[in-house]
């Protein structure tokens, strides 16, 4: 069969299949059961959404192809047509898992390109200062400060200064995360949120500090929450 | 005298003794380390570079003794022979004074630098006591160190005070060894103050010592005579074992809490 008639994109939403609407009925089916067939391992069960290349497809063909995907491969239908602009072609299934590609692709445009990595404990007197990211492996101690015009990410403990979204008066939804918060003082954007003067007793978990509403929140770090605000759903 | 003791330079180490944060026992390290060394048979020279406020002299009693110093040797005003003081207690252990009538700024970096390059062939230690602050006083007191004692109390503003002399360091590429003075067992205990480890987390460099409040170091000083020398004085012990240190032996650092009454009961009850 020949698989040119069936093709996978990724998208920010998950997979999408592309399917050629000029084929006949069998022809479409019979393609993609054995495009199906053949990536098993990273299809089956999955969700995915159907868009038509070569217009509408024929009447009767969508229903068939839809108790194929659901009831065969056990998968679901995406519903919705996807606007998305980060998509990209895929080659291979195999460079191909949706949730982390779509993760990527977000990520490679989240502009970090930049981003200042430091592997150094900020001391004392210590300034630290980018237009973009920060990221530092390393411990951040009082009487030092980092600022960055994106977010600071800071692999070890902040003890000191951390201003993150520092050109943007709202802070553009940058983020303060480290490993272990003990902070003077958190900055993001002009909202700034200072320690209660006690030693903070670190919670254990790595934490992240955001914009919310007028005053910043501090909250232990997750992947949903970073990813929500990368997405800016949060 | 064949010296081996790591260092690259021929003659011996240069050790500043420093701290940021004043009062915190730069002066009474030196002396109390000095005397140490020079136990373990090791030529050492003291140098107050503290100009404008000695008091190494006074610690090891030498006041008296006094005619040249350091900024006499930068000047070329006598040879460098003519300023050192051997101490009463030992022929190993010597000082070389600061001038108490000048200025911090009398004299420049490489002044202090060419003065303690010209005792370096005849000592396997010397250790150069830094006045507190982090100007010309300390910059020339770190000019000619190969590397840095950080002296600091277990207080958190003599740890940021640390903290900037270790940033400070780094960038003169001197390599810094923590010691941890004045620690109270009791108060770590009860939670009144921080612990050796609390402080080695936030300052994170290699840890050569721990001093325990003692009031033997008062007494010590009052008769100029460093502590090193009273058997049953806890910080002239823990002197002692950061001499060994220095001179390679692999001691381990003091469990302090291990003599508190509940560290001894700890052990006793084998929970400790
Ligand atoms: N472990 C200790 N236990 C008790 N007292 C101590 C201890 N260490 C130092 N002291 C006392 O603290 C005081 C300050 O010590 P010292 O003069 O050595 O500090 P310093 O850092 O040299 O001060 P400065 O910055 O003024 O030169 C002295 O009175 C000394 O006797
Ligand atoms: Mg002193």
């Amino acid at each position: 069969m020949d698989d040119s008639i069936v093709t996978a994109k990724g998208t920010t939403d998950g997979l999408v299949l592309r399917i050629d609407s000029r084929v006949d009925e069998s022809g479409i089916l019979n393609g993609v059961r054995s495009f199906i067939e053949s990536r098993k391992k990273f299809l089956f069960g999955n969700e995915v959404a159907l868009e038509w290349v070569g217009g509408d497809p024929q009447e009767g063909v969508e229903p068939q192809l839809k108790s194929l995907l659901c009831d065969e491969f056990n998968m679901k239908i995406r519903q919705g047509a996807l606007q998305s602009e980060m998509e990209f072609e895929t080659t291979s299934m195999e460079d191909f898992l949706p949730t982390e590609e779509s993760l990527f692709s977000k990520l490679d445009n989240y502009d970090e390109a930049n981003a200042k990595v430091l592997v150094t404990t900020l001391r004392s007197g210590q300034k630290i200062e980018s237009e973009h990211s920060i990221i530092i492996f390393g411990d951040v101690n009082s009487g030092a400060e980092v600022v960055s015009g994106g977010d600071v990410i800071i692999l070890g403990t902040l003890r000191g200064v951390a201003h993150a979204g520092a050109y943007d008066e709202t802070g553009g939804g940058r983020v303060i995360v480290g490993i272990t918060f003990q902070p003077t003082q958190l900055r993001i954007g002009s909202t700034i949120s200072r320690g209660d003067g006690k030693p903070h007793k670190s919670s254990g978990v790595p934490e992240l500090a955001r914009i919310d509403g007028a005053s910043i929140i501090v909250e232990p770090y997750s992947v949903k929450t970073m990813t929500g605000l990368i997405r800016g759903s949060v | 005298m064949t010296l081996n003791n790591g260092s690259k330079k021929s003659g011996g180490k240069i050790y500043v003794v420093t701290s940021g944060k004043g009062g915190v026992g730069k002066t009474t390290t030196t002396a109390s380390l000095g005397a140490a060394l020079a136990l373990r048979g090791q030529r050492t020279l003291v140098v107050d570079a503290d100009i404008g406020l000695r008091n190494l002299d006074v610690i090891l009693g030498l006041e008296n003794r006094i005619v040249f110093n350091l900024v006499d040797v930068a000047k070329g005003h006598c040879k460098p022979a003519q300023a050192i003081i051997k101490s009463k207690k030992s022929n190993n252990l010597f000082l070389l004074p600061a001038s108490q009538t000048d200025d911090k700024d009398v004299v420049s970096e490489e002044e202090v630098k060419s003065v303690l390059d010209q005792y370096r062939r005849e000592f396997h230690y010397i250790l150069v006591d830094s006045p507190a602050g982090i100007e010309q006083g300390f910059k020339n007191a770190c000019s000619g160190a190969d590397s840095a004692l950080v002296v600091t109390t277990p207080e958190v503003s003599a740890i940021r005070d640390a903290d900037r002399v270790i940033g400070l360091l780094a960038a003169k590429g001197i390599e810094p060894h923590l010691i941890i003075n004045r620690i109270d067992a009791e108060m770590v205990r009860k939670g009144d103050m921080l612990s050796v480890k609390d402080v080695q987390e936030i300052l994170g460099i290699d840890l050569i010592g721990v001093v325990e409040r003692d009031d033997q170091i008062i007494v010590a000083a009052n008769y100029g005579e460093p502590v090193v020398y009273n058997p049953k004085s806890k910080a002239g012990i823990a002197y002692q074992n950061i001499a060994g240190r220095l001179c390679g032996e692999m001691i381990p650092i003091e469990d302090v809490l291990s003599d508190t009454l509940w560290g001894r009961l700890g052990k006793r009850l084998g929970i400790g």
